[in-house]
């Protein structure tokens, strides 16, 4: 693991860099809020109620080319338009961190009703080489036959990435012997795009049941201030 | 004479303390010796999505006055079953890694929860809700420890509270 670690201190390619919440999973805001060119300070304590951390400035949706897991292009700004949508980037194999995002999403809309239970839930799959459509499709399914399941090239995603400002995908080496699964390190973060079309917040992991039931009917109408981005 | 029966009287009081604070030490010293007693309950595993692993959660808890510790995992239901903790870097991306070794004190309570510390079990039997899958714990002091987890599809049963 060190060598992996020493990999994620040399990347440059993310700037969501800081220290002390990363503990709890709080590692993008501050950094994002301190991009902005306000009160900063504000930013980083006042998350308006919501569970997630409203970032200093806003992000716009990726603008590269996905393919969802029935082999049809998908264009992020087109295809979530006007919609709340959430965006995660993971791996079927993950044991822990995936599985638990994704159950709490279907078990939280499976409560809710009207237009916020159609909440679009976009799982981006970064192990290219084992997440296949295919893989992808049968694994969503098991928690919500709506959830969006997109692929793309490793030079696709690392694009995305970067777009979203966040940390890039790290595929570790297998490390137990006669085991050749593997660890892929990958964001932790889940965006939310609001219905405006633009990403104002973002939920570390460990994010709870009770933390979405709260926040996804204000997000779909929450007026969000216009900040330069 | 008559002055020192104050002396006297206060000496009950002291043999009194003297013995109180030898039986003290006897039991600091009957905690220390006394073995760890470990128990593992709430284990359980939420339905895997995927073919290739699941995880199982659960709490370990010593009683004893002596530390133990984790050394190995196992299971009929899956190829391998390891120790593993989640965490999240300081660019927020999530990682695992394997953890040899876990260390129960004496006397305390270890969760393994999402997030956090896990048994990731890899390429898993298929496992339906409700039934049970037996895990095996091996403690360096108290043995081999089994415990059925229960198959749950309700991760919240599982999270921290």
């Amino acid at each position: 693991m060190t060598a992996d670690r020493d990999r994620v201190r040399t990347d440059r390619r993310s700037f969501l860099r800081t220290s002390g919440l990363a503990a709890l999973g709080l590692a993008a805001a501050p950094a994002l809020a301190s991009c902005s060119s306000g009160d900063d300070a504000q930013l980083e304590d006042d998350n308006l109620g919501f569970a997630g951390i409203v970032l200093g400035y806003p992000l716009a949706k990726p603008t590269v080319d996905f393919t969802d897991t029935s082999g049809t292009a998908f264009n992020f700004v087109n295809d979530t338009k006007d919609h709340l949508s959430l965006a995660l980037f993971g791996y079927t194999s993950c044991p822990d961190v995936c599985p638990v995002h994704l159950n709490i999403l279907a078990s939280t809309l499976a409560k809710l009703s009207g237009p916020v239970s159609k909440t679009k839930v976009i799982f981006i799959g970064v192990d290219t080489k084992r997440d296949t459509p295919e893989v992808l499709r049968t694994y969503l399914d098991k928690r919500d036959r709506d959830f969006i399941g997109l692929t793309a090239a490793p030079e696709v995603i690392d694009e995305a990435l970067k777009q979203l400002k966040l940390p890039s995908v790290i595929i570790d080496p297998p490390t137990t012997p006669g085991d050749d699964s593997y660890v892929v390190e990958h964001p932790s973060q889940i965006l939310c795009f609001t219905p405006d079309n633009e990403c104002h917040i973002v939920y570390p992991s460990g994010v709870v049941q009770q933390d979405w039931t709260n926040d996804l009917p204000r997000l779909m109408t929450y007026d969000w201030p216009v900040t330069a981005r | 004479m008559h002055g020192h029966t104050p002396l006297v009287r206060r000496s009950v009081p002291l043999v009194v303390i003297g013995a109180i604070a030898a039986c003290a030490l006897l039991g600091v010293v009957g905690c220390q010796a006394s073995k760890a007693q470990i128990t593992v309950t709430d284990a359980a595993v939420p339905v895997p999505a995927s073919a290739t692993t699941a995880a199982a959660y659960l709490t370990i808890t010593n009683t004893g006055g002596t530390d133990d510790v984790l050394l190995s995992v196992s299971t009929p239901r899956a190829k391998l079953a390891h120790l593993h903790r989640s965490s999240v870097d300081a660019e927020g991306r999530a990682t695992m890694e394997a953890v040899g070794t876990l260390r129960i004190p004496a006397d305390s309570t270890v969760k393994l929860t999402p997030g956090g510390l896990h048994l990731m079990l890899t390429q898993p039997q298929a496992l339906t809700k409700g039934e049970t899958v037996e895990l095996t714990l091996t403690f360096k002091e108290s043995g081999a420890k089994k415990v059925d987890a229960k198959v749950i599809d309700d991760i919240s049963e599982v999270l921290p509270s």
